[in-house]
């Protein structure tokens, strides 16, 4: 049972939570408002909706829209049933190496192909998420060599090649 | 006649019966593994389907989307962890009969509420999707768009704990649809001068990012502090292990109850399987006779959430079959599937593509009774296997699986790198309380909705007057404000309740 004192920090956190995304809210609506000036006019008829009005108007209320949840986070308020759970400290330690480990994957699968940047990508992420032992070594070639047969082969996917090197085009 | 027909396309194509028979294991694995969900699932096997024949590509993903609403009771049960939100309500009683010896009793009261509720959903989308996309044909564009803003501001509305940060998670997902090629003048819309995004996102690398991703960045602390302890799957005696016919005789009330409940808050867009177990839960209890064993571990408080959760399945089709607009975000995948295979979804999808919708239908008839089987004969079998396989091993081999997926859709690294984006902008919106389901519902019906407002613009000389001379449009205008309006008086009087209470 959460005790009172331990709501009212849930309810401080999720208002302060609710000011910045708010804000972020108000500032993605203002970019996709300004951009939406770029979009052209020249095939447009005189009557009817042009091509930006869908956008400036899903701007616009998400604009008021973050300027309300920031204004109620300001004030401490928020839905009752509203709790956030964002910690900065998870989110560095958790999400940050995986999301980063994710955009090295992309890189390793242009630069060295399917099997290094799959063998680099399970390896560093059963690391991440702390396995160690026989299961660290083991299974990254197993379900490399299982996603290469159902992907490559049994779908025939088009592996992209490599920019570098691709071990796979020595190996065959 | 037709859905016999549909049942012999599927016997007769044994390609297509097996998907049915690998989306059945598969979605009841799925939703028993904790965490992974099915739409998690199906976000990752989307980009599979396109390489197989329309029918089967469905019949997999839809069959996933049942069984996987089942399999989360499995975990539910054994280990006192949901393995979906669905199976949030079963844990309360389901978990008391593990706890008692009688693993094996709440697993098939389980299996035989979801049965049923899923036959009582099914059945009704069989009737109902034909009969409402016979009364919507002669819709015009003006309604459409009422419709798509209906769906738009009930989504938003009901799928999260804050009204304002729901609707607020469509609009984001509806910006997403903004980028692109404009649906009328075929310009090009905040592509940034990137050759990828000339024709928009893809809906894959969204799914997978938000849905996949996303849920593996939040389950590394979980699944760094290890797996908790696993209850007993064993049973103490045969009467814990079986279910008498008594005993069904006894739930059978409470899972009609529990269908009733599941397929009407199916047929409403957004709401789902996590809010319907709960209400019939509640309903269930207060009108039980043995309401002081609830919570106990009683086979009813089993029975009533597994029903309701599983006969959401059928009727939250049939705004996707009758009108072309998803009502979940399982809907929103299929709508995906759909249109990749080149069937567009609407009322006159039963003239155009009726052998497919009839073997769907038959399809998902057929995966009841597959699931039904494993979950009767293997439930705790499998839920012994998942208890023995680490956490640890499964998240990044579910990392590797999505990534490869995000390329297979289109054969393109920038889908990927798209996929590793949105995985944090799910990973935000999780933990800030927004709803990934309802942006990606959102991101499927924009489109939709532009094309129907300014067609509707066009067809007058009044303008936004067109509005006003629809009774069809008018109606769906007011169900989201007098929706919104219920949701907020309601708060209201609770707060007005809470500070008497305290005073």
């Amino acid at each position: 049972m959460q005790t009172a004192e331990g709501r009212t920090s849930v309810a401080r956190e999720t208002a302060r939570h609710n000011v910045v995304t708010g804000l972020a809210l108000v500032v993605l609506a203002a970019f996709f408002f300004w951009n939406s000036y770029s979009i052209s006019l020249d095939f447009v008829d005189e009557e009817g909706i042009g091509p930006r009005f869908f956008p400036q108007a899903i701007a616009v209320v998400l604009g008021i829209l973050g300027l309300i949840l920031a204004g109620s986070g300001v004030l401490g308020r928020a839905a009752p049933a509203d709790k956030t759970s964002f910690e900065a400290r998870r989110f560095w330690l958790d999400a940050v190496p995986l999301f980063l480990l994710s955009l090295v994957f992309v890189w390793l699968f242009k630069s060295f192909g399917y099997l290094v940047a799959t063998l680099i990508l399970i390896a560093v992420g059963l690391l991440v998420f702390s396995a160690r032992g026989r299961a660290l070594w083991l299974t990254p070639p197993i379900a490399a060599i299982l996603l290469y047969l159902v992907f490559f082969r049994l779908m025939r996917i088009y592996e992209p090649p490599a920019a570098i090197f691709n071990p796979l085009t020595f190996l065959s | 006649m037709e859905l016999l027909n549909g049942f012999i396309t599927i016997f007769t194509t044994p390609e297509t019966l097996g998907f049915v028979v690998l989306g059945a294991l598969l979605g009841v694995i799925v939703g028993a593994v904790p965490g992974l969900t099915a739409s998690a699932a199906i976000a990752m096997l989307v980009p599979i389907t396109f390489y197989i024949d329309p029918l089967s590509a469905l019949s997999f993903l839809y069959v996933i989307g049942k069984a996987g609403r089942f399999g989360g009771s499995i975990s539910a049960i054994l280990f006192n962890t949901p393995g979906t939100t669905a199976a949030a309500a079963t844990v309360i009683d389901g978990h008391a009969l593990t706890k008692q010896g009688k693993a094996g009793k709440a697993l098939k009261t389980a299996t035989v509420s979801s049965v049923i509720g899923d036959y009582v959903g099914e059945f009704i989308l069989i009737f109902g999707a034909l009969t409402i996309a016979q009364l919507t044909r002669d819709l015009g564009p003006p309604d459409y768009f009422a419709i798509y803003v209906c769906a738009f501001l009930i989504i938003g509305s009901v799928i999260s704990d804050s009204v304002l940060k729901g609707i607020a998670s469509t609009l984001f997902g509806a910006a997403l649809a903004m980028v692109g090629l404009d649906p009328i003048t075929s310009e090009p819309r905040f592509d940034f001068g990137m050759v990828e995004l000339y024709n928009g996102f893809s809906l894959v690398p969204l799914l997978i990012g938000m849905f996949v991703l996303s849920e593996v960045f939040t389950q590394v602390f979980p699944a760094r502090q290890g797996q908790q302890s696993q209850g007993t799957v064993e049973t103490r005696d045969a009467d814990g292990d079986r279910l008498s016919w008594s005993e069904i005789r006894r739930i059978l009330p409470f899972v009609g109850r529990g269908a009733g409940i599941g397929s009407m808050i199916g047929l409403i867009p957004g709401v789902g399987s996590a809010v319907a177990c709960f209400v019939a839960y509640g309903t269930s209890k207060a009108r039980a006779k043995n309401r002081d064993e609830w919570g106990k571990g009683a086979i009813e408080g089993v029975a009533a959430p597994e029903s309701a959760n599983n006969a959401v399945s059928g009727p939250s089709m049939i705004p996707l079959l009758a009108l072309g607009v998803p009502g979940s975000t399982i809907a929103a995948m299929l709508m995906g599937v759909f249109l990749i295979h080149g069937i567009q979804v609407g009322p006159k999808i039963f003239d155009t593509s009726g052998g497919i919708v009839y073997g769907l239908f038959a399809a998902g008839l057929i995966g009841i009774a597959l699931y039904g089987l494993i979950g009767w004969f293997g439930g705790p079998l499998i839920g012994r296997i998942i208890a023995k396989v680490p956490h640890r091993l499964i998240y990044p081999t579910i990392l590797s699986v999505a990534l490869i997926s995000a390329y297979t859709a289109r054969s393109s690294m920038f889908d990927v790198t798209i996929a590793c984006i949105f995985g944090l902008v799910g990973y935000f919106m999780r933990t800030l309380n927004f709803s990934p389901p309802a942006a990606i519902i959102a991101f499927v019906l924009a489109p939709g909705a532009e094309q129907a407002l300014r067609q509707s613009v066009l067809l007058t000389d009044d303008g936004f007057g067109i509005f006003l001379t629809r009774p069809v449009a008018l109606v769906f205008f007011a169900i989201p404000v007098l929706a919104i309006g219920i949701r907020i008086f309601g708060r209201m009087r609770g707060q007005k309740a809470e500070t008497a209470t305290q005073t």
